[in-house]
């Protein structure tokens, strides 16, 4: 080792010891914000993980939008899905003919989200931060989406169908088949509240069919490039968070693994792995690591290209009940 | 309740910090570095909690981030950081110094460069290893070794010096 490398390493220890107070990291801070999170993380796990395995579920509930803004009668989950490499995919507009007729006092609707067989609305009594993480006391939210009612949980009945009540560490979910193979899931996050199976089963007893709620995201896809297909859309606001974000997902699948690709406004001070503007948006694409350091792929350009504008989507329904 | 990310933050955040505090230059940016890098992980905690090693897949995040935050900054930031190092040398050692004045100049490399000096001199990784993790070939490695070397070589600042007067 020459005189230089031994001095390098000699520097380097010095930095990494960070002999003067100055220019020792303030690792308290770390843990403070990680534990914020990670209480964050506990309390809305719930959330989610009902998000998460609605998503997961197959039941066609988004729409294709017929010439003329018309809404067409439900198409089969395979169709809706754009699955023909460069297929030019319909814009997605999500009915849910299920609403809740009762909610906990103070919360409002702060997220919705489809994919091509599921859509969830969620209300909360507090925040959603801008990368769409609730950061909320409290909070109710419907799925619907295909499945089956699970074997486990508190047996009851919920407006006359078998229902089941499954109690986790942070909320309660109340779950029953609306029909054959149509899972409605009711989840109540109040913290450690022994009210908590209470209130999941009073909302879910006041679900009612009837009340059409339309979704119609800020952002769709247009013509994406061969292999990605459209995986789903997510719209959320608060006060904090106003005028609404909105972000749409695509997926491939790539040496062997899935890829998901989120589009839209990013979280404050995230650039992204691309931007473009796009009608007056910046619509920015996030994804993983991996995603963003493998030379050459995926192509950007191509992909941002394929996000479409619509200046009149509806999001009067962030705030309200 | 504890966590196994809890534990791994209580034994492995001084070594993370230190880490990034030798690829930043930087005590603030390493924090944000690896402050970002741990939330993120938080977030992933069930994929990455399992793996074999996920220190060293935590220390790749840090170097990607590192790397991305070093490209979407401004090139002459490295040069403010080289200058402000220099601000801080106050110890009146002579060794002391010279590590001050290496540690300038460590911190004007460019990121690349940089992060290769780190993983083979703080890390002791290999060039192959290295170029597993800045996802390039051995011998762009080595050919980031051998500018960095050739830009920190005491002898040339001497003679730079010298040649100035």
């Amino acid at each position: 080792m020459t005189y230089t490398e031994e001095l390098i390493v000699a520097a380097l220890r010095t930095q990494a010891e960070g002999t003067q107070a100055d220019r020792r990291p303030d690792a308290m801070a770390i843990r403070d914000v990680l534990t914020r999170q990670g209480r964050r993380i506990r309390r809305n796990v719930v959330i989610a993980v009902v998000a998460a395995a609605v998503a997961a579920i197959t039941v066609p509930v988004v729409l294709h939008r017929a010439p003329g803004g018309t809404a067409a009668p439900a198409a089969p989950a395979a169709q809706v899905v754009p699955a023909a490499p460069a297929a030019k995919p319909s814009a997605p507009v999500t009915e849910m003919n299920l609403a809740p007729h009762w909610l906990p006092a103070h919360v409002v609707e702060a997220e919705r989200t489809s994919t091509s067989q599921s859509f969830t609305r969620t209300w909360l009594d507090g925040e959603v931060d801008d990368g769409g993480t609730p950061v909320a006391i409290s909070g109710v939210s419907l799925a619907v989406g295909p499945g089956h009612l699970p074997a486990k949980g508190k047996s009851l009945t919920v407006n006359g169908k078998p229902a089941k009540e499954l109690t986790g560490e942070n909320d309660t979910r109340v779950v029953w088949e609306q029909s054959p193979g149509r899972l409605v899931t009711v989840s109540a996050l109040l913290g450690p509240d022994e009210a908590q199976a209470g209130i999941a089963e009073r909302v879910a007893r006041s679900v009612r069919q009837g009340d059409t709620v339309r979704f119609a995201p800020q952002l769709r896809f247009d013509h994406l490039p061969a292999g990605w297909t459209a995986a789903g859309a997510k719209v959320f606001g608060s006060r904090h968070v106003n005028p609404p974000k909105t972000r749409i997902s695509a997926k491939t699948t790539y040496q062997g693994h899935e890829f998901v690709l989120t589009f839209g406004q990013l979280r404050t001070g995230k650039p992204g792995l691309a931007q473009v503007e796009r009608d007056g948006y910046d619509v920015a694409v996030a994804g993983t690591e991996q995603t963003g350091h493998l030379p050459g792929w995926p192509d950007f350009t191509a992909l941002l290209a394929a996000v479409q504008v619509d200046q009149h989507a509806d999001v009067s329904w962030i705030g309200t009940r | 309740m504890r966590s196994s990310f809890d534990d791994f933050v209580d034994e492995r955040l001084d070594g993370l910090l230190r880490y990034a505090s030798v690829l930043t230059c930087d005590a603030e940016l390493a924090k944000d570095v690896v402050q970002e890098v741990l939330l993120r992980a938080q977030q992933k905690w069930r994929r990455i909690g399992p793996m074999a090693a996920p220190t060293a897949y935590v220390k790749r995040m840090i170097l990607n981030e590192y790397l991305s935050l070093r490209r979407r900054r401004a090139a002459h930031e490295a040069a403010a950081v080289a200058v402000a190092r220099e601000e801080l040398v106050d110890d009146p050692s002579g060794s002391y110094d010279e590590r001050e004045a290496m540690l300038a100049r460590i911190a004007a490399l460019p990121p690349k460069q940089r992060a290769a000096v780190v993983l083979r001199y703080y890390e002791d990784r290999t060039d192959g290893e290295i170029a597993e993790l800045l996802g390039c070939g051995a011998s762009t490695v080595r050919s980031h070794l051998a500018r960095a070397i050739a830009a920190l070589r005491t002898d040339h600042v001497t003679t730079s010096t010298g040649d100035g007067s």
